[in-house]
């Protein structure tokens, strides 16, 4: 056996790149829990893709099966339940970690130069992932699906002159047909899904070049370093062991909290259920529309906060990291979040 | 720099133009909401906490006409029947509730008809609850006759009537769990039907002689959902394990990194 990996290495060289991109890739020693969520997405993400494939093979995007080959997937094909769950608790476990991912980099300011490049990747996958979910969402062609869609397509209408153009193009037709449900189904499985992936490894090569982060607050030259493999992948795996009971908690335990009661209808377009909302993650964009009184305006004021943040490491150039240095943006920071929480709260209680 | 201006401020008061303009999904409910009179206004407000509502029966379904059309909402050619007289109440119930119709007729409240008790004087005109045993109560049979023939009778269907809705809340969890309920769901539903069937006979002997066959048939039911219900709890059992592990796991990946550091 030693023989065989000794030929092989002898020809490829695999221990050089083992020493120079893993234990001889030294990162400082203080890192903490919140440098580990990157690795958890990347991990989420390849469960995605897995549970999407093997989802593929029964999944059939037709107005009159999908819905029937959702429920041949949860009843016949075996542990069919346990990806479709997976898939549905991954797909909702990826943003939550992906807000904290985010949350954790402007706290600790680490999208300031030289990482600009990180943060406008961050943004683009962060937006990517969510029209990922919003498009995966209307497969099931469930009540809730064809509901939810119907509203969320609904809101470019708000724009003047173009807006009704824009529902037509992204459902294909005036309403939420299968020509919505083919385009949705095309971009979920390929365009999106590779583009993510893209991004992604974008995201890892100028991490790679930058070096990560050391925390802010932090005398660089003091600061212990320890090898990447395995000291760290180790710290990582305990994150990654936390997020994955943490879905297998719900996947097991509480499915009702991805997969509620109008989930399990097939769609009907002729009864609008009572309270249909958007999934969690748009709830505040959701209140937010419904508190200001012009749709168009509230849609506007949302692209110009979603602007700023996508321009932040343009905007904020000051070199400072330490939060406690910065008031003025921890004010804004802390205000913004506790508004956002608050509109969710309030879009799901209303 | 005028013109951008010009057309910033246009885009904006376009955009004020609230383009919501929400299509009526039910003419009937919109035009009885808003004629603001209290006698019009109360079918549709009783209406929406029954049980019909809850399963998405609407006016049409029993008075006839379009809902989607309000020039031909209450048209005689669009099937409009408006309200039945008082002696029509069974037939106009009895168009969906067909076994239960055949039953009532055959019973002493039946045979009391034109003017005797029918559907709405237990069941209310629009506010229908979920039926249940619940419905035979000393007020409400009191309204005609002693209760204590009425309370015989309750007494034999109670017990069914618990098993049912036992079952049907069994199967409800599994659905929510995801399992296909809706074999599960036909057979209760068929077995219900019988039971309600049999309620509006009111004839104790022949309910008590009934109850038995309606048994064996929840019997049926219950072997099945008991089945899921296994399969569920064995899931659960598994998905603790899992669990379990991956916080170990990821208390002795914690401990592992804690000893490596302290070693270099």
């Amino acid at each position: 056996m030693n023989k065989i990996l000794k030929a092989i290495d002898e020809r490829l060289k695999l221990s050089e790149l083992y020493e120079k991109y893993l234990s001889g890739y030294m990162v400082p020693g203080n890192l903490n829990f919140w440098y580990c969520l990157g690795s958890v997405l990347i991990v989420i993400f390849s469960i995605q893709i897995i549970t999407g494939i093997l989802l593929l093979m029964y999944y059939i995007p037709s107005v009159d099966k999908a819905f029937e080959s959702v429920m041949y997937i949860t009843n016949k094909v075996p542990f069919g339940w346990l990806i479709r769950r997976v898939h549905a608790v991954g797909a909702n476990l990826f943003v939550l970690v992906l807000f904290f991912h985010m949350f954790s980099v402007l706290i600790m300011g680490s999208y300031k130069k030289p990482r600009e490049i990180h943060w406008i990747t961050g943004c683009l996958l962060f937006a990517l992932v969510l029209v990922e979910c919003l498009s995966g969402y209307l497969l099931p062609w469930s009540q809730l699906s064809y509901w939810a869609t119907t509203v969320a397509t609904n809101f470019p209408g708000a724009f003047p002159f173009i807006g009704d153009f824009l529902v037509y193009v992204i459902r294909g037709g005036e309403k939420v047909t299968q020509l919505t449900l083919g385009r949705f189904f095309s971009i979920h499985v390929s365009l999106i899904p590779f583009t993510i992936f893209i991004l992604i490894a974008i995201h890892i090569f100028v991490i790679r070049r930058t070096g990560i982060s050391f925390p802010p607050g932090t005398d660089e030259t003091k600061v212990k370093k320890i090898p990447f493999f395995p000291h760290f992948v180790l710290e990582d795996l305990k994150v990654i062991y936390i997020f994955l009971a943490i879905m297998f908690l719900i996947v097991f335990f509480y499915p009702q909290f991805v997969l509620p009661r109008d989930a399990l209808i097939p769609a009907d377009p002729l009864s609008t259920p009572e309270h249909i909302k958007p999934e969690w993650y748009f709830l505040a964009n959701y209140q937010f529309l419904k508190l200001i009184p012009n749709e168009f305006l509230g849609i506007f004021l949302q692209l110009i906060i979603a602007v700023i943040i996508f321009l932040l490491p343009f905007i904020d150039r000051t070199p400072e990291r330490r939060i406690w240095k910065r008031p003025v943006f921890f004010g804004i920071v802390i205000f913004g979040i506790i508004f956002y929480v608050l509109l969710t709260i309030w879009g799901y209680i209303s | 720099m005028k013109k951008v201006k010009f057309l910033i401020i246009l885009f904006f008061i376009f955009g004020f133009y609230d383009i919501l303009n929400a299509k009526k999904e039910n003419v009937c409910i919109e035009c009885h909401l808003e004629t603001g009179e209290e006698s019009l206004m109360k079918p549709v407000e009783e209406w929406r906490k029954s049980v019909h509502s809850e399963n998405g029966i609407s006016c049409h379904h029993c008075h006839g006409g379009d809902p989607n059309d309000e020039d031909i909402a209450m048209a005689p050619e669009a099937g409009f029947i408006g309200v039945p007289e008082y002696e029509e109440i069974p037939e106009f119930c009895g168009k969906c509730h067909i076994g239960v119709k055949e039953n009532y007729l055959k019973s002493a409240h039946g045979k009391t008809l034109p003017d005797g008790p029918n559907c709405v004087t237990c069941h209310t005109a629009h506010n229908q609850k979920k039926a249940g045993v619940y419905l035979i109560n000393k007020e409400l049979c009191s309204q005609c006759h002693s209760y204590e023939r009425a309370e015989k009778i309750k007494f034999a269907l109670l017990s069914t009537e618990k098993t049912i809705s036992s079952l049907s809340k069994r199967i409800d969890n599994l659905w929510t769990n995801g399992f296909d309920a809706e074999q599960m769901r036909k057979m209760l539903f068929a077995t219900k039907n019988s039971f309600r069937r049999l309620t509006h006979i009111v004839e104790v002997d022949y309910i008590l002689q009934r109850t038995g066959d309606i048994y064996s048939e929840l019997g049926k039911v219950e072997n099945e959902v008991k089945e899921k219900e296994e399969i569920l709890k064995n899931r659960n059992i598994v998905g603790a394990f899992i669990v379990i592990f991956l916080l170990i796991s990821a208390l002795l990946f914690d401990k592992l990194r804690k000893e490596l550091i302290k070693k270099t």
